[in-house]
């Protein structure tokens, strides 16, 4: 479904994201972990279109968007949940919502999306930007999906929530994928998380792949030792 | 209240009656009201502009102009083969007007500014590069006389609700095209899809591409209805003032003025600015002279800046 | 302009309106200065309206600003019990008068005198006639609006329906009787016939520049030279009796003699000529008691 292949991404003179490739089939979920600055962010955002890749395809559902506009990507079927939420602050709920609707083949906001986000609903009309992390998490996974993606592309998730609703965002996602026939890429440093939605782990160090994992095998010890400084 | 700033004002115009002195003052009310109508429109497309993209387009004097020359054409087509219509052509000339400055600034975004976002300084020189090759072309094309729309009748002379008092009818025109306008972009900006993609590309553009929205299309429209909208302001000017191949440039400075002090680029911010700006400049024109206004208005304007760089409405928008 | 002919001693015949204080053996002024334009035109309006109030207009530069400073002496030193009350000027290319006509309203002046050029001029215009100010409404108060800066010209940009009853002091109109204008009028509607189709438009300075050239050609030939020293040397005199506007001459101060003229305003962008100077009006750049 997903497919990157010799992917390399920089910051003017230097290089973030080297040589690195990987696949990911229809529905499963690949997480990609790694530490602090090892270049997730740069990852997920040079495949949403943020950042233009040096060179490498990414290829979704056949077609190479590497060279495409961030819209075309999402026309493409990418859907991107940023780091940091970035919510349109002034925007309301509503508004933010409708924003995703942009490319999606129904311009209007489906029944799904507030029977399974019921706090958006009730929050319809405040701005975005007074929302809590945990909220304001929801409406970005909301946001990304009403497009209708057949990737969703999420970095880090769980950075700033608190831990107990963590679980819940991990059920969320699962059952998101279940309703609306989801493939996903997720960034994480958090174990526990990842293994409850993760069916492949890859670890990433300097831009490229140093581990990789079925979810059925994972050696958490080694894992944590590449999470640790 | 009234008693006594009547018995002050009877002290400075101590030779007129109070009735004259009324009729005056409604007028000169009038005046500012109109000034500030004026100073909305020239500002109102360049605000756009400036908000969406911090492009500030120093040809926006010659968009009104071009839509000023549109109406024109207008007026002379009309008269010369279907001077039955005359008597309406105004409303067609201002559509025809605002179309030929959007379908212009939208080539001039193609071709020229798209290449120069996030160069502030170069997009600022293009635009002054562009407003000289547009005024020597109107120069070429018009010819370098003043010259002016033929307005229909329902457009000159004035109302006059009492003895001695005086409407000008253009005036009145000038405000309702200036309050129906904010108005419609106001409504597009808050209620309609298109204002939502500016709105959430201006807050996070790369955010916006990421969700799906066309931020590249949305900046060209964007710049090309900022340009339209000059035009109709064009086109509402040939009812109190001349067209030239340079008219544009004199609208330059007092736009420019209008839009930094009104907080660059909020459209509220303009509404104040124009209103503040026009009221201050025609009261102290009424009660010292033209010239002196303009520059105790400059002074004012500069001051403020000086104490407030971003304007009175700044964006709260974090880039 | 005038330092640059003086050093390559070059020879410029130069027509517009322009405020004096200034003469130069390198320059013919085929227009009028600001003393034959202005002291005329003020003793006739009052005279011939009885005017004793003068509210003052301007564009703001130079020759507006010169001729209101000696439009102000004449009336206050020169005119019986007048008075100026109320000068003003506007920024070139201004078009907001509303509030300039206002205090015009207030200060009820019998005559409304004028120097407003360029873009400025349709506003100022358009915007009178919007706050109820026309020659018909001046007239009805015995007022009076008199220019110095409107020509055909400008009317054709302004529309004559805005100015018709107002009044211009100049020396030469489209509409001046007598044969020389008439052929002249004539034979430029014939010569810009496929631009004008007939209707050109000839105003002041369109006359006074077309006066340049034939003022040259007989300078040259009284003194059988094409030399600059010796055309300057020989202008003082030069007669030119084919002119438009009747008869001129250079005056030693390299100045024309001319006559000044009043014409009134009409719909159709001409001038009905009111009056005319009995005799031909001597330059004067340098008006003692005038600056
Ligand atoms: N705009 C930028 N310009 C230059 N260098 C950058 C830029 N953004 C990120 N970097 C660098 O690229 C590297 C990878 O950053 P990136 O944000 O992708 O890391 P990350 O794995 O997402 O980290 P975190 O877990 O903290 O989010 C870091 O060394 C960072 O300093
Ligand atoms: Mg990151």
């Amino acid at each position: 479904m997903l497919e990157v292949k010799n992917l390399c991404v920089s910051y003017g003179e230097s290089i973030i994201i080297r040589d690195l490739s990987f696949s990911v089939a229809k529905n499963e979920t690949l997480a990609i972990m790694g530490r602090n600055g090892m270049g997730k962010t740069t990852l997920m955002k040079s495949m949403i279109g943020m950042i233009r890749a040096r060179s490498g395809s990414i290829t979704v559902d056949g077609k190479d968007v590497a060279k495409l506009d961030s819209f075309q990507r999402v026309k493409a079927g990418l859907g991107f949940v940023p780091q940091g939420r970035q919510i349109f602050s002034a925007l309301t709920v509503e508004e933010n919502i409708r924003t995703g609707l942009e490319t999606a083949k129904v311009r209007k906001i489906e029944d799904w999306v507030y029977k399974t986000f019921p706090v958006l609903d009730e929050m319809k009309n405040r701005k975005g930007g007074n929302l809590s992390g945990g909220q304001q998490q929801q409406l970005a996974i909301a946001r990304a999906l009403v497009s209708g993606p057949k990737v969703l592309l999420l970095d880090e998730p769980t950075e700033g929530i608190q831990p107990s609703i963590i679980k819940d965002i991990a059920r969320t996602l699962n059952e998101l994928k279940r309703l609306r026939d989801l493939t996903v890429v997720v960034s994480e440093q958090v174990l526990s998380f990842t293994l409850e939605i993760a069916d492949r782990l890859i670890v990433i160090e300097s831009g490229a792949i140093v581990h990789e994992d079925p979810r059925s095998s994972v050696d958490e010890a080694v894992i944590s030792r590449y999470l640790s400084v | 209240m009234t008693k006594i700033s009547a018995a002050i004002l009877l002290a400075m115009f101590g030779a007129y009656t109070w009735d004259e002195l009324q009729v005056v003052l409604i007028m000169q009310g009038f005046a500012g009201i109109s000034l500030f109508s004026i100073f909305l429109l020239m500002a109102l497309g360049m605000a756009i502009i400036f908000g969406q993209m911090k492009v500030i387009n120093m040809a926006h004097g010659e968009f009104m102009t071009l839509g000023a020359y549109a109406t024109v054409v207008c007026s002379y087509l009309s008269e010369t083969y279907a001077p039955g219509l005359f008597h309406w052509y105004f409303p067609v000339a201002m559509i025809v007007a605002f179309g030929a400055a959007f379908v212009l600034g939208f080539l001039v975004e193609i071709s020229i500014i798209r290449f120069l976002y996030k160069r502030p300084l170069d997009t600022l020189l293009a635009t002054w590069g562009l407003s000289m090759i547009m005024q020597e072309t109107f120069r070429q094309v018009a010819g370098a006389r003043e010259t002016s729309a033929t307005m229909p009748d329902w457009l000159m002379g004035s109302w006059q609700p009492a003895e001695g008092l005086d409407i000008p009818i253009n005036g009145m025109f000038l405000l309702g095209v200036s309050v129906l306008l904010t108005a419609a972009i106001t409504i597009n900006m808050y209620y309609s899809r298109a204002g939502l993609r500016v709105r959430a590309t201006v807050m996070n553009r790369d955010m916006a591409g990421a969700v799906g929205i066309n931020t590249r299309l949305t900046d060209r429209l964007t710049f090309a209805l900022g340009c339209g909208v000059a035009g109709v302001a064009g086109c509402a000017f040939t009812t109190v003032g001349s067209i030239s191949p340079t008219a544009g440039s004199q609208y330059i400075v007092d736009t420019f003025m209008v839009v930094v002090f009104g907080g660059a680029g909020s459209i509220v911010g303009t509404i104040i600015a124009a209103f503040t700006i026009a009221q201050a400049q025609s009261i102290l024109e009424f009660l010292l002279s033209g010239v002196l206004a303009k520059v105790f208005v400059l002074l004012a304007v500069v001051g403020v800046l000086m104490i407030r760089p971003q304007g009175l409405i700044a964006s709260k928008i974090r880039k | 302009m005038l330092p640059i002919f003086e050093k390559e001693n070059g020879m410029l015949y130069y027509p517009t309106f322009y405020e004096g204080l200034e003469a130069s053996k390198n320059v013919i002024y085929t227009g009028q200065e600001a003393t034959q334009q202005i002291l005329w035109g003020l003793d006739w309006v009052a005279k011939e309206k009885g005017a004793k109030t003068y509210f003052l207009v301007g564009s703001d530069y130079i020759w507006p600003r010169t001729s209101m400073k000696i439009a102000r002496i004449h009336i206050e030193k020169h005119l019986k019990d007048s008075k100026v009350v109320g000068e003003e000027f506007k920024p070139l290319g201004d078009t907001d008068f509303k509030t300039l006509i206002n205090k015009i309203k207030l200060a009820k002046p019998d005559v409304i005198y004028t120097a407003i050029v360029g873009g400025s001029n349709v506003s100022w215009y358009k915007q009178l006639k919007a706050a109820g100010i026309t020659g018909e409404s001046l007239a009805k108060k015995n007022q009076t609006m008199l220019t110095i800066s409107t020509t055909e010209d400008e009317i054709r940009g302004i529309g004559g329906e805005n100015c018709e009853g107002f009044y211009a002091c100049m020396k030469y109109f489209q509409s001046l009787p007598g044969d020389n204008n008439t052929k002249f009028v004539a034979a430029f509607n014939e010569m810009y016939k496929d631009k004008y189709k007939g209707n050109a438009v000839v105003g002041d300075v369109t006359q006074a520049a077309y006066l340049g050239p034939w003022l040259w050609k007989a300078t040259v030939e009284k003194a059988g030279s094409f030399d600059i020293d010796k055309i300057a040397e020989a202008s003082e005199g030069i007669e030119y009796k084919e002119a438009p506007e009747g008869y001129v001459k250079i005056h030693k101060n390299h100045h024309l003699w001319s006559k000044a003229r009043i014409g009134k305003m009409r719909a159709d962008g001409q001038f009905d000529v009111v009056a005319e100077s009995p005799e031909l009006i001597e330059p004067n750049p340098f008006p003692e008691g005038y600056k």
